[in-house]
């Protein structure tokens, strides 16, 4: 279960300092979807940062199984983010030097293992998604909507049992988004992982078990 | 991950290039210059010691036992002795001459080489032979003195010579300067047969070495503790200070340069290492995302830069063998080595030294800040690896600086000057451009749509335009300093040394052949030189202490003095008053003889000369350019204090290739003179100043070409958010030509501030290298003001638009979807 208590985080902006979340409460069960809805600017980002455990809280915890993900260091999080948590990205966030296979093997690699392991991962992963065709292409020589399919096969290749999803279709055209949608619901699904998904759209959230709705700095469960 | 798979990748999208280019380019540039300037050392040096015939020589007053010596020496070493006494010759028609005799063994000389003639007079030309036993080669002046002609035969000592040969010059003459008797030269073997050389005999005796370097060193050592004070060392470095000295301030000059080159290069790294960083930054927070911890990212960077520093090592070194070996080609013939010199390991050290700084201070940084770098940049693209330059950058990078400036020069007065510069430049430059790009161009009346654009365009990017004025002003800095020391030393050295300096020294002229000596040769369009009147007299006392015998610091000595009742010229007063007309006879002392014979002002000498006592006082202690080439006295006394009689006269004149002829005529109308040919060393050092100039302009090329890399790295680090404002502009109206005319003000703005910085900076900077290089002060220059400013506008300008033209011609929608 990935637990928040009492998350408090505020910025310092100038001589300003801006509250962003005001003491939030979440449970997610394992194998639970939940999107969390709000506007441009709500924490909504801001709130996948802490839990997803790439920043610290100002004040309150973050915590997976018995892992105080908000107390631990700064390796302890990329560690235990190597072993238990995906990625999927808004702007997709691949390596633009490296391959569609490449980029999918590299959380292998990262993880330990061997090149020709991580690189049979990854083609498992890509034939899953449908992309065995374009293995060796770059980013740059991908569509938008394939470019997400090698992030979803990314964040799949060392079946992390957390996924966190940022905005998945918010670069792509409904017809890619809606496909993007259906290929990582399935895979959530069919493998049974816990997802956190980050949407301004209420159709892409209405997808989840959970809707959650972030409103001045607080959360407020939606029906 | 594998590091060779990660490398293979990086090189592929080009991120390394331009470090791995500025990191090559620096080990090169001082690499190459240690490599030239070593080996050109070891060539000038090789060449020098034909003026010792020997690379190491012993100086003697006795003849040194074989048996004694030959036990000390090292392997590999080439050996010839010789003996120089004054004697009386006899012809067999009863003429009679005082001779100087050097008698040489079968091997002299061991560098250089003998000039003869066939006629006393006639044509001169290398001899690789010497006399056989039993033979004599007398100078041209001694055929007439004693009316003797090749193949009679002369009586010395108890024996009788065949005259075989006409000697005229052997290569270490010089050293025997005022040995004014005409030569006879014969062999090593004859003098046992001569029998003029007795215990006490006054002889001169020299042990000449060749051979390698640590030999010489080791055998120096034996030989020195063996004879202790018996003998003296004479090395190129003791025996030639000119060119040990013109040599030093070279090599010093060219590390001054490739400092500067390496500075420049080290700028260019810390861009290129920040654009590396900052364009990574989205790459390891996507690595740490995906759960790389800071270990493996910092040994990731860690071996990446490992390989990068192999890379930039293996081209750096080639290149500098490369610049090297360009350079031996191009000065070929300045350098007419006879055999090649061997490929010191020195310099490959010095590049190794820089590398290792470079990637510590300028590289290394930026590298390690990425394995702090925070993994929130996935979801806050805002986020930048770099807000400014933070203190510790500046510490290491400055700490680099300076660290490698020292290590080059040796001179903590310079590297402290280029530090106040590069201070200066660091300070005025952010507050000049905060104030003008901020404050000023925004208080600027709005005018034309182009200046408005380019004033937009400068507020917007201030920060970085600061930091462009910071380090194009630094480069400017060290491109005007060093082309303002490199006039200076190339002036300084020709004025040192004209074309017309006085190249032909003529001693042992009588008082009464001066006037005739000096018409001789007005009527031959040649300018004499003023003579100097000169004494040989024996130091035998100092205050009422008698000095006794002829060893130790408290030895007698022999000494040429001469009188003027003027500071001589290239001599500078350094203690006492220069003489007054008060009765008191006075003596001026150089200051390295007044320390080596313990004199102090004030004392009083007791010299002899003949049978006279001559005692005088110290008054003034003098320094002397040695290198002025002109004639020079340890002592000089005031005149009237010794009575004139028993003096010979030095002069010199400047007589140009063409007209060597003319010396056969000088010498037959004035038998007595002996003339010294020291066109050979002005020779050597003007080729050295040549070949240095040359040196030079080929590393100020290099040192344009950082500077212009710096430059582009400056322009391109903002080039991308060019590219999107620009195409941003295109959407709502702007023109490509408002735009490009936008980016021409704005370089032009930059690069007129940056020149204005940089000829301030080096103004400063270059007091400092005046008061250790050169002795002399520094007068600014109006015209760098005006100029430097202007040209470093145009080439702002120019590299400005050079490297954002794409920007401006951009369509508008490819940048918006890049974007």
């Amino acid at each position: 279960m990935l637990i928040a208590a009492k998350l408090f985080k505020t910025v310092a902006l100038g001589d300003q300092t801006i509250s962003i979340l005001k003491g939030i409460d979440l449970e997610i069960k394992p194998g639970e979807s939940i999107a969390i809805l709000g506007t441009s600017g709500s924490g909504k980002s801001t709130l996948l940062g802490l839990l997803a455990g790439l920043d610290t809280p100002t004040c309150g915890s973050v915590s997976h199984a018995n892992f105080v993900v908000s107390q631990a260091d700064e390796d302890a999080r990329a560690n235990w983010r190597g072993q238990e948590v995906g990625f999927i990205f808004q702007s997709f966030q691949l390596l633009p030097s490296l391959t569609a296979l490449d980029n999918v093997a590299l959380p292998a690699q990262i993880a330990g293992h061997s090149a020709a392991e991580a690189q049979a991962f990854a083609i498992r992963q890509l034939q899953q998604v449908g992309l065995e065709e374009r293995l060796y292409h770059f980013p740059k020589q991908l569509s938008g909507g394939e470019q997400q399919r090698v992030a979803i096969a990314r964040a799949f290749v060392t079946h992390p049992n957390i996924l966190f999803a940022d905005e998945p279709t918010g670069n792509l055209d409904e017809a890619t988004g809606g496909h993007i949608a259906d290929l990582l619901f399935s895979m959530t699904e069919s493998q049974g992982k816990t997802l956190v998904l980050v949407t301004h759209d209420p159709v892409l959230a209405g997808r989840c078990h959970r809707v959650v709705r972030i409103r001045n700095g607080l959360l407020e469960d939606v029906a | 991950m594998s590091l060779w798979w990660w490398f293979a990748r990086e090189w592929r999208a080009g991120e390394l290039h331009v470090l791995i280019a500025s990191l090559a380019l620096a080990v090169a540039m001082v690499s190459g210059i240690s490599l030239f300037t070593d080996r050109l050392t070891l060539r000038l040096v090789g060449e020098s010691t034909q003026f010792l015939a020997a690379d190491t020589v012993f100086d003697a007053r006795e003849i040194l036992a074989e048996n004694e010596w030959s036990q000390l020496l090292s392997d590999g070493l080439e050996v010839a002795q010789t003996l120089t006494f004054a004697t009386m010759v006899q012809a067999e028609g009863e003429g009679f001459a005082l001779v100087s005799a050097k008698a040489v063994s079968a091997d002299y000389p061991l560098r250089g080489s003998l000039k003869t003639s066939i006629t006393p007079f006639g044509e001169l030309r290398v001899n690789d032979t010497l006399p056989d036993i039993g033979e004599v080669w007398l100078a041209p002046r001694l055929f007439p003195l004693l009316g003797v002609s090749l193949g009679d035969s002369i009586a010395l000592g108890k024996s009788t010579l065949r005259v075989s040969g006409i000697i005229r010059s052997e290569p270490d003459a010089g050293g025997s300067m005022f040995d004014s008797a005409p030569r006879v030269l014969m062999r090593f073997e004859d003098i046992g047969s001569t029998g003029m050389v007795q215990a006490a005999s006054r002889v001169s005796y020299r042990l000449l070495l060749a051979g390698p370097e640590a030999a010489l060193a080791n055998t120096r050592k034996s030989l020195e503790s063996f004879y202790q004070e018996r003998v003296r060392v004479r090395t190129i470095q003791e025996s030639q200070p000119s060119v040990a000295q013109a040599l030093d301030r070279a090599e010093r000059f060219l590390l001054l340069a490739g400092s500067v080159g390496v500075l420049l290069s080290g700028v260019a790294m810390l861009m290129a290492a920040r654009r590396f960083g900052e364009r990574h930054f989205a790459y390891v927070a996507v690595l740490k995302t995906l759960g790389a911890t800071r270990l493996k990212i910092l040994g990731l960077y860690t071996g990446l830069l490992a390989v990068v520093a192999c890379c930039a090592l293996g081209i750096g070194f080639t290149l500098a063998l490369g610049l090297e070996i360009t350079a031996s080609y191009i000065l070929r013939d300045l350098i007419s080595s006879s055999s090649d010199v061997a490929y010191p390991i020195r310099p490959f050290g010095v590049g190794l030294v820089t590398l290792v700084v470079c990637i510590s201070s300028f590289i290394g940084p930026s590298f390690i800040r990425l394995a702090g770098a925070s993994p929130l940049r996935v979801l806050r693209q805002e986020l930048t690896l770099f807000a400014g330059l933070a203190p510790v950058d500046i510490a290491l990078a400055v700490g680099g600086l300076l660290f490698l400036t020292q290590f080059y020069t040796h001179n903590w007065i310079l590297t402290g000057s280029l530090l106040l510069a590069l201070s200066v430049i660091m300070v005025v430059g952010l507050l000049v451009s905060s104030l003008v790009f901020r404050r000023l161009v925004g208080a600027l009346p709005s005018g034309s749509a182009i200046w408005r654009l380019a004033s937009a365009s400068m507020r917007r990017h201030a920060r970085a335009n600061g930091f462009n004025v910071v380090m194009f002003g630094s480069a400017i800095m060290l491109m005007v300093l060093l082309g303002l020391v490199r006039t200076s030393l190339i002036e300084q050295w020709q004025n040192q040394l004209p074309d017309d300096a006085p190249n032909h020294f003529v001693v042992n002229l009588q008082h009464a052949e001066v006037v005739a000596f000096e018409r001789f040769l007005q009527d031959r369009d040649v300018v004499p030189q003023a003579s100097y009147p000169m004494s040989r007299a024996r130091l035998i006392g100092v205050n009422s202490r008698a000095l006794i015998g002829s060893e130790g610091p408290e030895r007698q000595r022999e000494t040429n003095f001469s009188w003027t009742d003027s500071l001589p010229e290239a001599n500078t007063l350094l203690a006492g008053q220069w003489f007054q007309v008060d009765g008191v006879p006075e003596v001026s002392v150089e200051e390295e003889y007044a320390q080596r014979s313990g004199i102090k002002l004030g004392d009083k000498l007791r010299y002899r000369r003949g049978s006279e006592q001559i005692d005088l006082v110290v008054t003034s202690l003098r320094e002397v350019d040695w290198q002025s080439m002109r004639p020079n006295f340890f002592v000089v006394v005031e005149p009237g204090a010794v009575p004139e009689g028993g003096s010979t006269y030095l002069s010199s004149f400047y007589l140009p290739e063409t007209q060597k002829v003319l010396l056969n005529d000088l010498i037959k109308t004035f038998p007595t003179l002996t003339v010294l040919e020291i066109d050979v060393i002005i020779k050597q050092l003007q080729d050295i100043v040549t070949s240095v100039s040359k040196a030079i302009e080929a590393v100020l090329l290099l040192i344009v070409v950082a500077g212009i890399l710096v430059l582009v790295m400056g322009v391109t680090g903002t080039l991308a958010e060019r590219t999107h404002e620009n195409a941003v502009l295109k959407v709502f109206g702007a023109k490509a030509s408002a735009l490009a005319a936008s980016v021409w003000c704005e370089f032009a703005a930059i690069g007129y501030i940056a020149g204005l910085l940089g000829v301030g900076a080096a103004e400063i900077a270059i007091w400092g290298i005046y008061q250790t290089m050169f002795e002399g002060s520094y007068t600014g220059l109006w015209w760098l003001w005006i100029s430097v400013p202007a040209v470093s506008a145009v080439m702002m300008s120019w590299v400005g638009w050079l490297s954002c033209s794409r920007s401006v011609r951009v369509e508008p929608i490819f940048a918006l979807r890049a974007s």
